[in-house]
């Protein structure tokens, strides 16, 4: 995973930032038991098009506060990225 | 005054002859520093607000690495947001969409979506001790 952090200015779209969220996510907010997690649909449909999900399908902010959640975003947006390979 | 004539009366009660101007001079003493403590007892600055807003002050955290450690409570970072304004910091975080695809879904202009969300964002990085330029903010 490329550093940003270290080397790189953060980019208009605060990759950085959202990047150090990420990791901290994934390190401090374990949820084993899936609780308050959005169902898998509802995360691949926030990936695909945002616009169509709302805050309360998210249950709000909980995929800040998750780390299933964010790992499941990853490899949605991954499998995204390899049918389109120009999205970010 | 009475706790500097005190504190002269306890100084001098095991001297045997003392004049009447030393005793006046130990006593401007004891007043003097009687007077200098209460000075510093009320100067103390006190700061009415939060934890939050103290941060937002300081440019740089104390130690990155304990800020990746230590949990983020999000829902206190977060607490006065706007709807919108969590809807794209989630649709930027989740999705990873690009600012001005959010922008375009919530009909603003990215230039103003950024700067709407600047106040969460600023938080988000003293928290996580990641400073403007993506770079990690260590101890000085």
């Amino acid at each position: 995973m490329v550093n940003f952090q270290d080397f790189l200015e953060d980019d208009d779209n605060d990759t950085a930032l959202f990047e150090r969220l990420q990791e901290q996510v994934l390190k401090n907010c374990p949820n084993p038991e899936r609780v308050g997690c959005p169902s898998h649909a509802t995360l691949e449909a926030f990936v695909e098009s945002p616009a169509g999900v709302t805050l309360e399908d998210l249950n709000e902010l909980h995929i800040l506060k998750c780390a299933e959640c964010t790992r499941d975003l990853i490899e949605l947006r991954r499998k995204r990225e390899s049918r389109n390979p120009d999205t970010i | 005054m009475e706790s500097a004539i005190a504190q002269t009366h306890e100084y001098l009660a095991d001297r045997l002859q003392v004049t009447v101007d030393e005793a006046r001079k130990i006593l401007n003493l004891h007043y003097r520093n009687g007077v200098r403590r209460h000075k510093r007892v009320n100067s103390r600055l006190v700061l009415r607000g939060t934890g939050i807003e103290l941060e937002s002050l300081a440019p740089f955290p104390i130690s990155s690495a304990d800020r990746v450690d230590a949990h983020l409570d999000v829902d206190t970072v977060l607490r006065d947001t706007l709807a919108d304004l969590r809807y794209a910091l989630l649709a930027r975080y989740g999705a990873r969409r690009r600012w001005d695809e959010v922008a375009a879904e919530l009909s603003r202009s990215k230039d103003s979506l950024r700067m709407a969300s600047k106040r969460e964002l600023d938080r988000l990085r003293s928290k996580l001790g990641t400073n403007k330029n993506g770079s990690k903010s260590g101890p000085r």
